[in-house]
């Protein structure tokens, strides 16, 4: 199997996964897709130095990782305080229900954007932690390998964001149930 | 270590990371204490709705624009390979020019005598009778020996270019008589067929000329002649014979339509020739040419003479006939 075959399984294979990474990080479809897009290009561009000695996912999301950081200093240094609403395909996407409970879906729809508010309120070191912990269940292990940092930094500042988080979500509990 | 109101071991704690011992600790604390008790169900309700969240479908077309924004791998290859094979290939390439142009080189300063310099002499035209036209050689007046020269002449060099059409025909003296096609439109000698006696070098016979043209060596060398068949080119011949001289004679008129000018160089290194004789048959021209010493050589570097148009042009040297 050639290098470009092989690639595009694991696109098929891990699209989701990098997209909603990339989603519960920067909050929106527009840049989720964008960022799972340069995500999958610079993964193929150093893919030849890939060792495997990580999980192909593992090595999918630091990519991820880094390429928000990127877009998110960017953005704050270019038009941080003249930042306009994107309006492209991906916004004008219409949310497709599963069933045809519309008042149930209208609640999860309302929760989902309760719970992402939340977390997009956090600092960006506190906000990629807990999601991959508590939304994407990787381990200290993984976390650490992914954010190339010590566990022991892991530990402590997923305490730091759970607190913070709580403090944020857990008013609105009412709400969400 | 502290328990009570610790995040981090309470965040370990509903993570299970913690050991054995420290757990048996936490656990009793739990029990005892309903702050940390608070804690630990606040980070537990906030771990549930995180977990519970749901996934999120990327749109259907990412994955195609994924895979079409992919670089291809054959524009990698490319992006790498062309270019290296480019450079060899010219590299090759300048190699092989640069090793043909030595050769070139090599055998015009052996044979080419190129004109920079040139005389003052005017052609005259004697006797225009018809069909049969003697004109006298511009070399009657020479006195000082031509100055070395360097550059080739440009008819010469389009005869070398051409040396892959010669074909050999036969020998006129113990020389070889080659018949030159050229399919040259600029060259004066305009598709015609000339003869033209050991004036050109094959490939084959240039190292055997090369030795014959050492001045250690006896041995005629026949000097490249040159055909002008145009006003131009005899304009440009006849501005660089001034030239030479610091001279500005007017060109003299010569009729095209039926007349041509052989150009013979008056020095080919260290040797000099002087044209004698022109012989103009019905069909054939002969030039009559001597080898002088260089005190005697012309001193303008071409000896010129205008004769009748004719296809076929013989140069001879008299004293190797008359032997």
């Amino acid at each position: 199997m050639g290098k470009r075959e092989e690639f595009e399984l694991i696109v098929k294979e891990e699209m989701r996964r990098v997209f909603n990474l990339a989603y519960r990080l920067c909050g929106n479809h527009a840049d989720a897709g964008d960022i799972t897009q340069e995500t999958f290009l610079r993964a193929y561009q150093s893919f030849d130095r890939f060792e495997g000695r990580s999980k192909v996912s593992t090595y999918l999301y630091r990519i991820t990782c880094n390429v928000w950081k990127n877009k998110t200093r960017k953005r704050r240094i270019q038009n941080f305080t003249s930042y306009t609403f994107k309006l492209n395909k991906y916004e004008m996407e219409i949310p497709v229900f599963d069933d045809c409970n519309v008042e149930d879906n209208i609640k999860r729809e309302e929760r989902n954007k309760i719970v992402q508010d939340c977390i997009n309120a956090l600092a960006p070191a506190d906000r990629v932690i807990i999601i991959l912990r508590d939304m994407e269940g990787r381990s200290y292990e993984e976390i650490a390998s992914i954010l190339k940092c010590r566990t022991g930094t892991v530990k402590s500042r997923l305490a730091r964001a759970r607190q913070k988080l709580s403090e944020k979500i857990l008013p609105l509990q009412e709400v969400l149930r | 270590m502290r328990i009570h109101k610790n995040i981090e071991i309470l965040s370990l704690y509903i993570d299970g990371r913690l050991k054995k011992d420290i757990k048996d600790i936490v656990d009793v604390h739990i029990k005892e204490c309903s702050e940390c008790r608070e804690i630990l169900l606040r980070f537990q309700e906030t771990r549930k709705l995180l977990s519970g969240a749901e996934i999120i479908n990327p749109p259907e077309y990412l994955e195609k624009e994924i895979l079409q924004n992919l670089p291809s791998t054959r524009s990698f290859t490319r992006c790498v390979t062309v270019p290296v094979l480019g450079t060899l290939t010219m590299v090759i390439l300048g190699f092989l020019v640069i090793q043909k142009n030595i050769h070139r080189d090599d055998v015009h300063l052996v044979y080419q005598s190129p004109p920079e310099m040139l005389s003052n002499d005017v052609v005259k035209q004697k006797g225009e009778s018809a069909g049969k036209e003697e004109v006298s050689n511009i070399t009657e007046e020479m006195v000082k020996p031509a100055p070395v020269i360097e550059e080739k002449p440009v008819l010469a060099r389009s005869q070398m270019d051409k040396e892959n059409s010669i074909e050999e025909t036969g020998g006129i003296n113990g020389d070889t008589v080659k018949e030159i096609e050229t399919e040259d439109k600029n060259s004066a000698y305009e598709g015609k067929k000339v003869r033209v006696l050991s004036s050109v070098v094959t490939q084959a016979t240039k190292e055997k000329k090369m030795e014959e043209a050492t001045p250690s060596k006896k041995g005629d060398i026949m000097p490249t002649f040159m055909v002008i068949r145009d006003r131009n080119e005899w304009q440009n011949i006849w501005e660089m014979q001034n030239r030479a001289q610091n001279l500005s004679t007017p060109v003299p008129d010569v009729d095209f339509d039926t007349k041509m000018v052989v150009v013979l160089p008056s020095r080919i290194e260290d040797r000099a020739y002087k044209v004698v004789n022109t012989v103009e048959e019905k069909d054939k021209v002969i030039i009559q040419y001597k080898e002088v010493p260089l005190k005697e050589s012309p001193q303008e570097p071409y000896n010129l003479k205008v004769v009748n148009q004719s296809n076929i042009i013989e140069i001879q040297n008299i004293e190797e006939t008359s032997k």
